[in-house]
């Protein structure tokens, strides 16, 4: 049950393709999953960059960044998940907008893909931007690349496209005149709320898909919670898409660190023996 | 200068460095001799205390009479030498090896001109696998290479970025080692040849493709690599770190203190964070002679320490045999009623060897006065009591034990206690015994980070223990609990008030301290608990070693 | 009147390898088959390579060339039975085309002046008594019996011989070092031969090595009794295994005469050898990776001072010399040190030994005084350049020289001059070049073969070389920029004052000297796109000359990725084969034959050259590619391993 099939790394994105019919058959862009590396993992939240109705397989691009990751990280071709939950979320808005620019980094640059294809299905013009640091760490990009009218790069050091990063290359856009009708952007937290700052000015429709801590992605627990517009809401039944000019994002930023003690403590007490493995020894 | 020399009788020759006359011994480098002097040349192959291979070629000077340019670290002075360290044409060169060296490491932040405001602002570690830029690397605040982009003003590197491509390393217990980053400096096969003698690490393949790494590639748990620490501790990127202790950053406070593990005492820096203890270093200049910290103490303690099942609060057994948690007052009452309805001659205590001084003195006092000087130490299963002529005979007579190494009473030990009626164990952990019906009293303490002390190691050495951190719960220190127990008692031969009358006490018997057994190096407890038991990668590391070499060295 | 002949025929490793052994086997067959009075001599190269496998015919003086088993019958018949030398198999002038049958006769050897290459080709190297007879040890005796340490030291500093290795250092002042070094922890002192001859195309020292062994170790043992060492070493690469068997049996030989052990000529001299192997590492050449090698330990160099003289083996004073510079040793005692420094030109005294390469019509190994002109080794030793090719350059020095254009081709050579037009004299190597030789090429190829060889110790040599290599590819597949040359230059002066070692300090020179030399090629490469001499594959294409084509189909045939195919000459009618009749299909076999010509696809064409080498009628011609950006240009220039 959820073998993995496919594994690969680009610098910190880990690919990891799952069988899990049940999921591809049922899910759209813009949704999520929930995962369990093994019995004792913690529960996490991932974007599922793409799925095959055929072979009954969903795609995960995974970012390395911490403890419950890094499990994942370890994670060959052949072994199992001990549990996938989906698809959770409300799947992105989908329909004729006219010019849609979807903004990427980090594991949006294949989480966007999705959304981009539903895009480009829906009859939008579709331009993607995506930023790295170096040149080296893109990925997905065949795929951006089929289903985008344009793909814009941009990075840090200047190796490619661009020297900086999304916002920037929207900004650019908007003060050339080019007209968006709608915005898409993923990756983390800073970042979305940059580029939300870079189309606040023009007022363009924005979506940013957030990345809150989330527990049980059912609505029950409020790990997930955040402010939109000064009103409650939750990612995992709300989101994970949210109107980027209305998020409170002081509260996110700081609602993420709520555990940032124990996810730094527990490498102390790591291993990285298997956790079935410590069970077998009555540690767990 | 001149004037030591005239102490030591050792030849004082004169050179000049940029202009300035300094004077050296035979033997020295330009480097030491300039740094001595208090001229700056910059280095990163070169360490105080190690061989150096000239490698980095950062350290060139330019030397009257010889050709081309020299590096510092390796040529000897000579007397009547006219040195030169800087000038534009060296600082090009400098600049331009510095250069070549960044072009294969992930620099981008080391140039980039908005660095200071995106680290300001950008979030915590991100506790990545691949560090590609100074934000997600655990070596950014101490890194050398930042030290010397700044000093040589580099704000540019003009050739593409290399990234080597080198698996991560991660599958060894405490290190982590990224060789993506490794500047090829080779401190730390130095350190591990020189200290330790066991080259374990060396240069392996050659060329571009030159890399550290264990003979055949092994991993460092199939090699003879100890885990000691020192290698990371010399290295100056983060290429090498320790798993456990990278990501927190500064930590909150920084306490040094002495590793009381076993006999050697080394000294410790505690890392303290959100009021625990996270990690340990050497203090950052130490020489790399005077290093000889190990595992246990280098990387364990955070784990062997924090865990939730630190004993907290005091527990006495009620009359309907039930145990209860009691406060202090009512548990120093209760253990000492207890102890007063026995003769002297009926009580025993054992003294842990992995106790401060003050710890050890004040139970020592305790036996001499309420238990005839029957206090013993359990050394590799077998009893000892240092103070008493004819051991044979004690054991049966005892009938209340004070115990503060619960864990290493074992069954075997156990027996030779045949009249045993009432246990008081003071301890760090819960134990087997500990659920013995004859058990009356839990009493929670500290562990040495968690209180003030000295401790004598081996050499003779009284050596300073620190307190770091606050203890769990209502935990006390050993010493303040059995004063504490002493003083109930009432009887005016035990005349302990405080911590200072004890240090007199200490002072004036010494002999008391010099019967205690050291701890040896190759200890794998603490206070008779598995050190394997709390640190997992501790337990991974001693089961291999014990397969492939039947022993664990340290 | 029968004269008693003497066939020697050279064995060396070069001659060794196209047949000689055959040709030996043969004629000792053939002469005890005829019962002649013929004695056939193994021998070392007699440095005519061009020409090998190679005999002499003493007394006549006549030499025979490129033989092969099959042609011992003639020259048995002929020239030892009737008299009569075998002319088609003498050495022929190649301009004129006339036979040159005595080798006396031939400038490649008369124009040399012999010092160490003296007696190469006419003795045995596995037979002490034949060095002996020529008055071998006579120098080794004189100078452990009738002089002390300090006069061979003297006599050496006069003769001015300095180091054959390729640093130049003079000899007689280097061993006075290791003479006066306080040897410290003990009284052992070391004396090391460099035979780790790494420079491609550089085969003098394995030569020496095979032809006569015993020159280098006769100079070891008076060294080593000049330096006060005990104990020596022999460094060879393990490429030479030849070289080492020979070694070995000379040693073993000496041993059992006396030269090596105990008591050497009944003295109180003490001294022994060892044979040590390399491992593959061109680096190991360099002197303090070398002693690390024998020392057990990986082969890194370390800086300098202290110098090997001081601290060198285990610590203890060592000497290290090249092969050649060991083998003048004896002659210099013998001789005296005027009849050496009479040699030469200013401070570059007495002969070198070049290794003469590349497109020479004589190549082999050449022995002549410093201070000749380089044009008279190349043309008047050399014979000039085959196939009336123009020339070009002449690369000194190996991987760490440099090239020097036609200018300098009146420079009369020494150590000096060279270094002053960037390159060295180095150990000897000398490859000619013609027009058809790219220099961007040339520099490319060393610059990699350095980065292959490099240790990787230091930085500016691991990395630098490395980012030195990618620019050149670039260059060379006309990517290249503007900004290119200025940085190979930057790159080769950070390299060549950054480097901890030789290697790494002389690596740029060949990159170094092409820039300066030969820019208007780079400039061609960059901003063109085109390689002048046509050898860049990325800028050329392969194209058919129809009107020479005869439809052969051997380029067919032999292209690795079916670039070629069979076309139809133009305005010719189809003629398909209509008569089964296998007569008649011949005849329209040829006709279609004449009608059928190839093409080369550029699309597929990887220009490998194996149809340019081997078309018999000349037909494969080359020519500048159209540049064509986005075809060549990669998306992005960046490196990811």
């Amino acid at each position: 049950m959820y073998e993995v099939l496919e594994r690969s790394e680009i610098f910190n994105v880990h690919k990891m393709v799952i069988k899990a019919p049940e999921i591809a058959n049922s899910i759209n862009a813009g949704q999520f999953v929930i995962i369990m590396g093994s019995e004792y993992s913690e529960r996490i939240p991932l974007t599922v960059s793409d799925w095959n109705t055929d072979t009954g397989t969903i795609t995960l691009y995974i970012l390395e960044a911490g403890i419950s990751t890094l499990e994942l990280a370890r994670m060959k071709v052949g072994d199992s998940l001990y549990a996938v939950t989906g698809p959770l979320g409300i799947p992105s808005e989908i329909k004729h907008y006219g010019t849609v620019v979807l903004g990427g980094g980090c594991y949006g640059i294949g989480g966007i893909y999705p959304t981009a294809r539903a895009c480009k299905e829906a009859g939008n013009k579709v331009i993607a931007i995506i930023e790295a640091r170096y040149s080296p760490m893109f990925y997905h990009e065949k795929e951006l690349h089929a289903v985008s009218d344009q793909v814009l790069y941009a990075t840090v050091d200047g190796s490619r496209g661009r020297k900086g990063k999304v916002e920037d290359v929207v900004t650019e856009m908007l003060e050339k005149g080019i007209k968006i009708d709608q915005a898409f952007f993923m990756g983390c937290a800073e970042m979305l709320e940059r580029c939300s700052e870079a189309t606040r000015p023009y007022a363009i429709p924005t979506k940013v898909a957030l990345n809150s801590i989330m527990l049980d992605g059912s609505g029950m627990c409020g790990a997930c919670r955040v402010s939109v517009g000064g009103e409650t809401r939750f990612a995992c039944v709300d989101g994970p898409e949210f109107d980027g000019h209305k998020v409170d994002w002081k509260e996110l930023h700081k609602r993420k660190r709520a555990y940032a003690e124990q996810e730094i403590v527990v490498y102390q007490s790591y291993s990285h023996e298997c956790l079935s493995e410590k069970k077998l020894r009555g540690e767990l | 200068m001149v004037e030591l020399a005239e102490q030591k009788n050792i030849a004082v020759e004169t050179m000049r460095i940029n202009e300035k006359t300094v004077s050296f011994s035979s033997g020295e480098t330009i480097l030491e001799v300039a740094r001595r002097s208090g001229i700056y040349i910059p280095t990163l192959c070169a360490r105080a205390d190690l061989p150096s291979p000239g490698s980095c070629r950062l350290c060139i000077v330019e030397v009257e009479g010889i050709k081309g340019y020299v590096t510092s670290c390796t040529t000897p002075a000579q007397p009547n030498m006219v040195v030169n360290t800087n000038s534009p044409e060296i600082e090009r060169l400098r600049r331009g090896i510095l250069e070549l060296i960044l072009s294969e490491h992930p620099s981008a932040c080391l140039v980039c001109p908005i660095r200071e405001t995106c680290e300001k602002f950008d979030a915590p570690s991100s506790k990545t696998g691949r560090v590609t830029g100074c934000n997600m690397c655990p070596n950014r605040d101490i890194c050398e290479l930042r030290q010397l982009v700044e000093y040589l003003g580099l704000e540019q590197i003009k050739y593409p970025f290399l990234y080597k491509g080198f698996p991560l390393e991660r599958d060894d217990p405490f290190m982590d080692r990224d060789y993506n980053l490794c500047i090829l400096c080779g401190r730390c096969i130095r350190v591990c040849q020189e200290n330790l003698g066991l080259s374990a690490i060396s240069f392996i393949r050659r060329g571009h493709g030159t890399k550290v790494g264990t003979s055949f590639e092994k991993p460092h748990v199939d090699s003879n690599c100890v885990f000691c620490m020192h290698c990371v501790d010399v290295c100056p990127t983060g290429a090498l770190t320790v798993r456990g202790s990278k990501w927190y950053g500064y930590p909150d406070s920084e306490t040094s203190t002495t590793c009381i593990l076993c006999e050697r005492g080394c000294e410790l820096v505690i890392d303290t964070k959100w009021n625990k203890v996270m990690g340990a270093h050497p203090v950052r200049d130490m020489s790399v002679g005077e290093r000889e910290y190990c595992v246990k103490g280098r990387c364990c303690l955070p784990a062997l320490f924090n865990s939730p099942d630190r004993l907290k609060y005091p527990a006495i057994r009620r009359e309907d045999s039930k145990m209860i948690y009691a406060d202090w007052d009512h548990a120093i009452n209760y253990v000492s009623d207890l102890l007063s309805h026995y003769k002297p001659r009926e009580i025993a205590v054992l003294c842990s060897r992995h106790l401060t001084d003050e710890s050890i003195y004040a139970l020592n006092e305790f036996a001499r006065v309420y238990a005839e000087s029957n206090i013993f130490y359990i050394v590799d299963r077998d009893v000892i009591f240092p103070h008493v002529e004819k051991s044979d005979g004690i054991c049966k007579d005892v009938k209340l034990l004070y115990l503060t190494e619960a864990n290493s009473f074992t069954n075997g030990i156990q027996e030779k206690f045949g009249g045993l009626e009432n246990i008081v164990i003071q301890d760090i952990y819960a134990s087997p015994l500990s659920k013995s019906p004859k058990v009356s009293a839990i009493l929670p303490t500290t562990v040495f980070t968690e209180m003030n002390g000295t401790k004598t190691c081996a050499d003779n050495r009284r050596e300073p223990v620190t307190k770091a951190a606050e203890p769990p719960g209502n935990a006390v220190p050993d010493w303040e609990i059995t004063v504490n127990i002493g003083n109930a008692l009432n009887n005016r031969g035990f005349k302990m008030k405080d911590s200072r009358s004890i240090q007199n006490h200490i002072q004036m018997h010494p002999w008391i301290i010099a019967a205690v057994p050291m701890v040896p190096k190759d200890s794998l407890t603490y206070r008779g608990f598995p050190i394997a038991d709390f640190v997992p990668d501790f337990r991974i590391f001693v089961e291999r070693r014990l397969q492939s070499k039947g022993e664990v060295r340290f | 009147m029968t004269t008693r002949r003497t066939i020697f025929v050279c064995q060396g490793t070069g001659c060794v390898s196209s047949g000689a052994s055959q040709v030996q086997r043969e004629l000792e067959r053939d002469i005890i088959d005829h019962k002649l009075d013929v004695e056939v001599r193994l021998t070392g190269c007699r440095g005519f390579c061009q020409i090998g496998p190679s005999a002499i015919v003493e007394p006549d003086d006549i030499l025979y060339c490129r033989l092969k088993p099959a042609d011992v019958k003639e020259i048995v018949d002929s020239h030892l039975i009737n008299g009569s030398p075998v002319s088609r198999l003498h050495y022929h002038d190649p301009t004129t085309g006339d036979p040159i049958p005595k080798w006396t006769d031939i400038p490649f050897y008369n124009r040399q002046q012999k010092m160490i290459t003296a007696y190469w080709g006419f003795i045995n190297p596995e037979d002490i008594e034949e060095y002996i007879a020529i008055g071998g040890y006579r120098a080794a005796r004189q100078a452990i019996l009738a002089m002390s340490p300090d006069e061979i030291i003297e006599e050496i500093k006069s003769s001015q011989l300095r180091g054959r290795g390729g640093a130049g250092f003079l000899t007689g002042v280097k061993w006075d070092f290791a003479r006066r070094s306080d040897s410290g922890k003990s009284d052992q002192k070391y004396i090391i031969c460099n035979g780790d001859e790494g420079d491609p195309g550089a085969f003098m020292d394995r030569s020496l090595l095979e032809a006569n062994p015993h020159s280098m170790i006769e100079g070891m043992i008076i060294g080593a009794f000049a330096i006060g060492a005990s104990k020596g070493f022999i460094y060879v690469r393990a490429e030479y295994p030849l070289a080492v068997h020979r070694l070995e049996v000379a040693i073993a030989q000496a041993r059992m005469r006396g030269f090596l052990g105990s008591h050497i000529f009944g003295s109180s001299f003490d001294f022994d050898l060892q044979i040590n192997q390399g491992a593959g590492a061109f680096v190991c050449g360099e002197e303090t990776a070398l002693m690390a090698s024998i020392m057990g330990k990986r082969g890194n160099p370390r800086p300098r001072p202290p110098y090997p003289a001081s601290e060198g083996l285990w610590g203890q004073p060592t000497n290290i010399n090249n092969v050649k510079t060991f083998a003048y040793v004896p002659l210099i005692i013998k001789q005296g040190a005027k009849w050496f420094a009479d040699v030469g030109l200013g401070p570059s005294k007495g002969t070198m030994v070049f290794s003469l390469t590349g497109k020479i019509n004589n190549s082999g190994l050449v022995e002549v005084p410093m201070g000749i002109k380089l044009r008279q080794i190349i043309y008047d030793i050399g014979g000039g350049i085959p196939h009336g090719k123009r020339f070009k350059a002449v690369q000194t020095g190996g991987p760490s020289g440099g090239c020097l254009p036609e200018s300098y081709l009146d420079k009369k050579v020494t150590y000096e001059s060279l270094q002053a037009a960037g390159s060295i004299l180095g150990s000897g190597g000398m490859i000619v070049l013609d027009e058809d030789v790219c220099m961007v090429d040339m520099a490319k190829y060393f610059i990699s073969f350095t980065e292959e060889e490099s240790c990787g110790k230091c930085s500016p040599c691991r990395i630098g070389i490395r980012r030195m290599h990618n620019v050149l590819e670039r260059v060379a597949n006309g990517q290249g920029e503007e900004e290119d040359l200025g940085l190979l230059e930057e790159l080769g002066n950070t390299i060549k004052d950054g480097s901890l070692c030789g290697l790494g300090q002389t690596a740029p020179n060949p990159v170094l000297t092409t820039i300066r030399y030969f820019r208007d090629e780079y400039i061609a490469h960059i901003v063109d796109k085109r390689c002048p001499a046509k050898v860049c594959g990325s800028l050329i294409e392969y194209y058919i000359d129809e009107d020479k084509c005869t439809g052969c189909l051997l380029c067919l045939r032999n292209c690795p990725t079916n670039a070629v195919t069979e076309a139809r000459r133009e305005g010719t009618r189809d003629i398909g084969i209509k008569k089964p009749d296998k007569a008649a299909s011949v005849e329209e076999e040829k006709k279609k034959r004449a009608n059928t010509i190839c093409s080369i696809n550029t699309a597929t064409c990887v220009r490998c050259g194996i149809c340019y080498a081997n078309c018999p009628h000349g037909a494969i011609l080359k020519k500048d590619r159209p540049f064509i950006s986005e075809e060549i240009l990669a998306v992005s220039s960046q490196t990811y391993v």
